[in-house]
């Protein structure tokens, strides 16, 4: 595995080991002696000749043996000195913790960038610079600043808060949660969320890959990997920064440019990465994956002992999707035999306030046993006569009996049931203390069920496509130091992909208007093109349906004095001249260069209300044909074009052709940096769609 | 004599471009060329003194050796009419005794006229007397911005030639890329039709007449946090960011040029700015920016400019920069471009119309009254 060195390292030496207590370099050197780690340690320090009972050398080209792992915390202007001299002695990887590179401004990113050249000179790798370290149970390894170490488990983290990782450490270990390893990505300089993601992936000991990520760099290498990772096992990443102040400070702590959290959500959507709204939530995913099995179909069945918590449980499940099964009249008849009269069979089960082990254990056999019933989640209050311990060793026996569908307990309470809950976790079984919380947990495991069983497709490729033309309309745009196309530019930018765009000609004056009227068909369109109006309805700039050649020409006179008039500065290139067409259902085609994710495409309602309704659906280029019919079927609109009150559909064929050409364009030509078309004119069934308004920005040169 | 040629022009037409550009020519040529400019207009004192602008920088471009006084005798304030005097004498020695020591020696001697063709007409020491006096030939300059500048051309012929100026021709100054065609076509027919000669039509850089990152900086007094280096770079209007970061992002990737101004502290708008490359950013309120996001636009290349005032202030001092007035110092950026535009749009045969003629007669005479 291609970070060996960092997961699994033979030797180890701690630069700026110390030989004071309370010092970085004494917590590390002294941390990595505890955690039972079987290689060899070498502390360096040119100032000590031992610490802590192992010799101490001046430089790490002092030392005998192979070092593959080289931890650095020594003041940042001297870091480069001491990474050349590992690399001269062949370590494999660094783990910077120091700090004072990107972090601090400008001189700092030039240390930084040096420091990476010297990785570079030595392929050597690099964690950081200033993170704090990581942690590995399997090895076992602790370069961090964590006081102990977890218990051994199957949870890999990595974290782009060094601060906040050490808090969950902390955490963890009084949770008693099982752990696997703990990556701190610091600076990101050299390795990077993706390249720990793959290395966590290869790992057989990791089960479930769960992040905090403030900012992503390299957006389509994470969905590339990410959407082979999660194959394999689930990933869960809670995200920073996603509210506009969030953002704001997260910019603040990085200096990276956050991006829009549209755009991670439907990049994760893309990936199948699984988004955890808090730290919290984080890791009941995490424990849930690791220790309980996916269900295999829908339907999950509550057994409460009391009311509320059960209703509440039940709201939350439908909120989210998760279907509670329908208990069989069988399986309902079985469990009123035993149950007193006054018990809930339907779902959830209630087996009431008084209920001992014996109703929960019978009740919980019963309802796994039942083919349509593919989870339980077992909702226990502490009552008076409530013998939680022993409801949490049935729990616990059901697991062991039924393998393969997940089991999820809610022990509300405190101390009452704190026995039983750590009873319940040892045994991996995850217990949370109010309904929301399970619930929300077994709908990340449908989630992820269902990311699994989506087949990966190619994106479709249209080869009647015209590149040249689209190049030329480009390249003649940029001559004359626009970045906005012209309407007419626009409409034969998509009419070159393939997308019926009305045939336009672009005129000066009304005789040529009249002319042109002629060749394309009454009834015609006039448009002022100008790269300075945006919205040209509203300044007189359109007129419509006109059917003789003096209607044109009046017309094309009020558009002229009327632009003028209302906005004299904007630049005229002249008026575009097309042929009518119909009416018909309007939506809307866009696209926005993501910074981090590239081109993303938008679908929805569209007309001049758009920006109002916002009824709309995202989807990460290249798409492919599921992804296009999944965008469309998101939103409002889509029951409209299925056709509602006897009228019949729309063309949704053609519009998912529009969506996948629009698609092959925007990765075609990366200089599309933002495209509007709106709206999309679309006919019944079979009689195709218009692309009646496109508007084309470039990329700066 | 002098072979002269007297520049003038509507308001904000391109006559200081326009003098830049002869003068690089006559030089070609192997002239001896002076530069004069009568009557002056000046907004700021300089030591104690109005200075026109123009001047300070024609002096400084060209390198002059006159004085200013010698240059530019008159330069007139927003209150001028009772200072001038209703005999004005005085002002009219003191031009002709500036003219005479400007011209010693000289070939060629470019004249300014003063900011419109009419100043000064009440004094008689306005374009058509004075053209009078040096026995000049005057180029008209007109911005071609639209149909009127036919007309304009015609109003300004008229009335020149009826005060009995020695007219030459227009030059249509500034005209923009989609008018070029029409400026060249049916406006350039129009004018031939009422016998005026179109001397050349330049179209609109907009490098000469948009103010450069550093002119900012200058007027706004502003702090620069980043990319020192760029501050040569243009800019074509403003953008002011208080909406979310999505729509100035897309506002500013379908500009080109354009400054963004916002506080220090909407670090997620200046991220954003940033990945659209802008001429600059403008931070109000004093208030710094994180060091990552000042090390981020230095690696970018975009300036980061920190100002102490609001939002409005700023704005309001930016407007001066609006218009054609280019404060000083002038970029080498923008006066190489200036020679460059006047050569090759300006029809220098019409423009040295008798100059063969002139430099037969001079050879001949050593001192005459024969006009150029």
């Amino acid at each position: 595995m291609e970070l060996e060195a960092i997961f699994r390292p033979r030797s180890v030496a701690v630069v700026g080991t110390s030989r004071t207590p309370g010092k970085v370099g004494y917590i590390l050197t002294k941390n990595m002696m505890d955690s039972g780690f079987g290689g060899e340690i070498y502390p360096i320090n040119p100032e000590a000749t031992d610490i802590l009972g192992l010799r101490c050398y001046r430089s790490v080209l002092d030392v005998p043996g192979v070092i593959d792992l080289a931890v650095i915390t020594i003041p940042s202007a001297s870091v480069l000195q001491v990474a050349d001299e590992c690399g001269r002695k062949g370590v494999r990887a660094l783990v910077v913790i120091s700090a004072g590179f990107k972090e601090i401004g400008h001189d700092g990113a030039v240390l930084e960038q040096q420091l990476l050249e010297i990785g570079k000179k030595y392929d050597m790798r690099i964690q950081g610079p200033n993170c704090l370290g990581l942690i590995n149970t399997e090895t076992p390894l602790n370069l961090s600043f964590a006081a102990g170490m977890p218990r051994k488990g199957r949870i890999g983290f990595i974290s782009q808060s060094g601060a906040l990782g050490t808090a969950v450490l902390d955490w963890i270990v009084k949770e008693n949660i099982g752990f696997h390893s703990f990556i701190s990505l610091g600076n990101k300089a050299d390795l990077d969320e993706v390249d720990f993601i793959e290395a966590m992936a290869e790992d057989d000991d990791i089960g479930v890959i769960l992040l905090y990520l403030e900012s992503i760099e390299k957006g389509r290498k994470f969905i590339d990997t990410a959407t082979k990772v999660v194959k394999k096992k689930p990933v869960i990443v809670l995200k920073g920064g996603t509210s506009s102040a969030g953002a704001r400070a997260a910019g603040s702590h990085t200096g990276a440019l956050v991006g829009s959290f549209l755009a991670y959500q439907t990049a994760f959507n893309k990936a199948g990465v699984i988004l955890a709204q808090s730290v919290e939530e984080l890791f009941d995913y995490g424990v849930a994956f690791t220790e309980q099995p996916l269900p295999n179909g829908e339907g999950i069945a509550i057994i409460t002992n009391a009311g509320g918590p059960g209703i509440l449980a039940t709201d939350l499940a439908e909120k989210l999707g998760v279907k509670l099964a329908s208990l069989s009249s069988d399986l309902q008849n079985r469990l009123r035999q035993s149950l007193p009269p006054a018990s809930a069979t339907g779902n959830p089960v209630d087996v009431l306030g008084d209920a001992r082990a014996d109703r929960y254990r019978f009740a919980l056999n019963e309802v796994l046993a039942d083919g349509s019933v593919n989870a339980a989640i077992v909702l226990l209050t502490p009552q008076a006569m409530t013998e939680s311990l022993e409801i949490a060793r049935s729990i616990v026996e059901a697991k062991t009996a039924v393998a393969d569908k997940p089991i999820l307990a809610v022990f509300m309470g405190g101390r009452a049931v704190e026995d039983a809950s750590r009873l319940l976790v040892e045994n991996g079984v995850p217990c949370f203390d109010f309904p929301e919380k399970a619930i929300q947990t077994i709908s990340a495991l449908y989630t992820y069920k269902r990311f699994l069983s989506k087949s990966a497709t190619e994106p479709a490729i249209f080869d009647d496509v015209d590149k040249d033309s689209v190049k030329g309309i480009i390249a003649s745009a940029r001559e004359d130091g626009r970045v906005v196309l012209l309407s007419t530019e626009a409409a034969d930018v998509v009419g070159a992909y393939g997308m019926p765009a009305p045939a336009n000609r672009l005129v000066d004056n009304a005789e040529e208007a009249v002319k042109a009227a002629e060749e394309l068909g009454y009834p015609i369109v006039l448009r002022i093109v100008s790269p300075d109006i945006l919205h040209k309805t509203d300044i007189g700039g359109v007129a419509l349906n006109l059917n003789s050649p003096e209607e044109i020409r009046q017309a094309f006179d009020r558009i002229i004095t009327s632009v003028s008039m209302l906005m004299p500065k904007a630049r005229i290139y002249g008026v575009m001249v097309y042929h009518m067409v119909p009416k018909g259902m309007e939506m809307i085609i866009g696209m926005s260069q993501d910074v981090q994710f590239g081109p993303l495409i938008m679908f929805g309602l569209g007309g001049i209300y758009v920006n109002f309704l916002k009824d709309v659906s995202f989807r990460l280029a290249p798409m492919s044909e599921p992804e296009a019919r999944g965008m469309m079927e998101e939103t409002k609109a889509y029951t409209l074009l299925k056709g509602i009150r006897g009228e019949e559909a729309s063309d949704i064929e053609a519009l998912k052709d529009m969506l996948l050409r629009v698609s092959q364009l925007v990765m075609d030509f990366p200089e599309i940096v933002e495209m509007d078309i709106n709206p999309v004119i679309v006919y019944g069934e079979g009689k195709g769609c218009y692309a009646l308004d496109v508007k084309i920005t470039l990329t700066k040169v | 004599m002098v072979y002269t040629r007297y520049i003038s022009g509507t308001k904000f037409s391109g006559k200081t471009a326009l003098c830049l550009g002869l003068f690089n020519k006559f030089n070609e040529m192997g002239m001896k060329v002076g530069y004069f400019k009568p009557v002056g207009q000046g907004h700021k004192a300089v030591e104690g003194k109005l200075q026109d602008p123009d001047v300070l920088m024609m002096k400084e471009v060209i390198g002059l050796s006159e004085p200013l006084e010698e240059l530019c005798p008159i330069i007139l304030g927003s209150h001028y009419l009772d200072l001038i005097g209703e005999s004005c004498v005085d002002s009219r020695n003191k031009v002709l005794d500036a003219y005479r020591k400007v011209s010693e020696g000289k070939d060629v001697l470019i004249i300014e006229a003063a900011q419109t063709p009419e100043l000064l007409s009440c004094s008689n020491l306005d374009l058509s007397s004075l053209s009078k006096e040096f026995g000049a030939k005057v180029i008209f300059s007109i911005k071609g911005d639209n149909d009127s500048s036919a007309d304009k051309a015609l109003l300004y012929r008229d009335y020149l030639t009826g005060k009995g100026v020695d007219f030459l021709g227009v030059v249509i100054n500034f005209v923009p890329f989609h008018q070029l065609e029409r400026m060249r076509g049916v406006v350039n027919n129009v004018l031939e039709r009422c016998q005026i000669r179109v001397l050349g039509v330049v179209p609109d850089h907009r490098e000469l007449t948009l103010p450069t990152v550093q002119e900012v900086v200058n007027v706004l007094d502003a702090e620069v946090l980043a990319g020192k280096r760029k501050l040569e770079r243009i800019v074509d209007n403003y953008l002011v960011g208080a909406m979310a970061p999505e729509a100035a992002m897309s506002w500013l990737r379908k500009s080109v040029d354009r400054a963004f101004i916002t506080g220090g502290d909407r670090t997620d708008l200046v991220l954003m700015a940033l990945e659209t490359k802008p001429s600059a950013i403008i931070l109000t309120g004093n208030i710094y920016p994180p060091t990552q996001v000042i090390s981020s636009a230095d690696s970018k290349g975009v300036p980061l400019l920190l100002v102490p005032d609001d939002t409005f202030t700023t704005v309001t001092k930016l407007e001066v920069l609006d218009g054609r007035i280019v404060p000083m110092p002038m970029s080498t950026k923008k006066i190489q471009l200036t020679r460059k535009i006047m050569s090759e749009y300006i029809d220098w045969g019409l423009i040295l119309d008798g100059f063969e003629n002139w430099k037969r007669n001079k050879k001949r005479m050593t001192r005459g009254t024969q006009k150029p």
